[in-house]
């Protein structure tokens, strides 16, 4: 399979078609980045859409040292924050009792991958109470916290990537993280030590 | 739990339990939808007039001249109404005639020297001139030939040649 600039370079060259390969690649982590930021699933993918569209307009832009992902992931936080400014809300966040996605209503805890068939009971049902109050904590989070943590944490994208993705200094993407970090310790601490205790 | 060690286990954690949202594997329509937009981009830009360098350069070019003829056009007047009022009231006029009286001969007689005056105020003194400024003129030659006639009776008629230049 070809690398990204190699795609970069075939489109630029008119071949439009070999644009569905990187689409077909970067999809579920930009729905995932998406959803991650705005909550709701109709929106995610809308705006998903929108940053293929304008990164397929802007590919002439991109430049070939840059990683194609990172690229493509600062113009999705950008669509999302221009999403919630023109809507003029806050994003729906994780909260299972709001049912973001009534489709998936028998197994609300499917934000995390936590289905494992080889686990014990007891730390299958410990990871799906992790999953479950770490979804609520994320939505504690301001915006900022929360697309950083999830830039770095869940995409795995590297700290001076994040903060490029950000659009702020590497200090304030660790700011940033730090505090996400903070909260969530607190806001899930209790259970963890619950599971340490015994 | 410590900040470090908490760190550690999230990532530990979330590595072993992605966040994986309601979206389990790429989704065809997802992609379909995507270039379809593309795809339709693409057509309408090939319909639309292609701009090439020569094209963008002509109407550069005819805007630069645009831009240039309306400054030029809106530039600042010359004050003509000041010339032309100026001109009206003879100020030009009177400038030829002190002129005129200056290259007469003074030791001329008074009467060759009126009448030589008066042919060359007539003869010069350009069309369009005010009958004003022309009776300016006159009276002014008037006024002297008084005032020789009064010097002759007097005899200091020598004293105040300084009149005539």
């Amino acid at each position: 399979m070809d690398d990204d600039p190699s795609i970069v370079e075939a489109v630029l060259n008119g071949d439009t078609e070999r644009y569905g390969d990187l689409v077909n690649r970067y999809q579920l982590a930009v729905l995932r980045l998406a959803f991650g930021m705005v909550g709701n699933m109709e929106d995610a993918r809308d705006i998903a859409q929108e940053a293929f569209f304008k990164a397929y307009r802007a590919l002439s832009s991109f430049r070939k040292e840059a990683r194609f992902s990172s690229w493509l992931y600062r113009i999705v936080v950008n669509e999302c924050r221009d999403f919630l400014r023109r809507k003029s809300r806050q994003p729906y966040g994780f909260s299972l009792s709001a049912d973001p996605f009534p489709n998936q209503r028998d197994d609300p805890l499917n934000w995390f991958d936590v289905a494992d068939p080889a686990q014990n009971p007891r730390q299958a049902a410990f990871d799906r109470e992790v999953a479950k109050r770490l979804a609520n904590a994320l939505e504690q989070l301001s915006l900022k916290q929360r697309t950083a943590f999830l830039i770095h944490y869940v995409h795995g994208v590297s700290l001076e990537e994040t903060a490029r993705i950000l659009g702020c200094r590497l200090g304030t993407a660790k700011a940033h993280l730090a505090r996400a970090l903070e909260r969530l310790r607190i806001l899930l601490g209790p259970l963890l030590y619950e599971e340490e205790a015994p | 739990m410590t900040g470090s060690h908490w760190e550690r286990w999230l990532k530990d954690w979330l590595k072993a339990h992605p966040l994986k949202g309601p979206y389990t594997k790429p989704d065809p329509l997802f992609t379909h939808e995507v270039m379809e937009r593309i795809r339709s981009e693409a057509r309408q830009s090939h319909l639309k007039p292609r701009w090439s360098f020569f094209p963008k350069l002509a109407y550069a070019l005819a805007g630069t001249v645009a831009i240039f003829t309306i400054v030029w056009w809106l530039r600042p007047q010359p004050p003509i109404g000041k010339i032309v009022d100026e001109i009206e009231q003879g100020a030009q006029t009177i400038w030829d005639l002190e002129r005129i009286w200056a290259e007469l001969e003074p030791d001329l007689d008074f009467t060759q020297t009126w009448q030589e005056y008066d042919r060359l105020v007539l003869t010069e003194v350009p069309e369009g001139v005010p009958s004003g400024s022309k009776q300016r003129g006159f009276d002014r030659m008037e006024r002297l030939k008084d005032k020789k006639e009064s010097l002759s009776s007097s005899g200091d008629f020598l004293e105040s040649e300084g009149d005539w230049a």
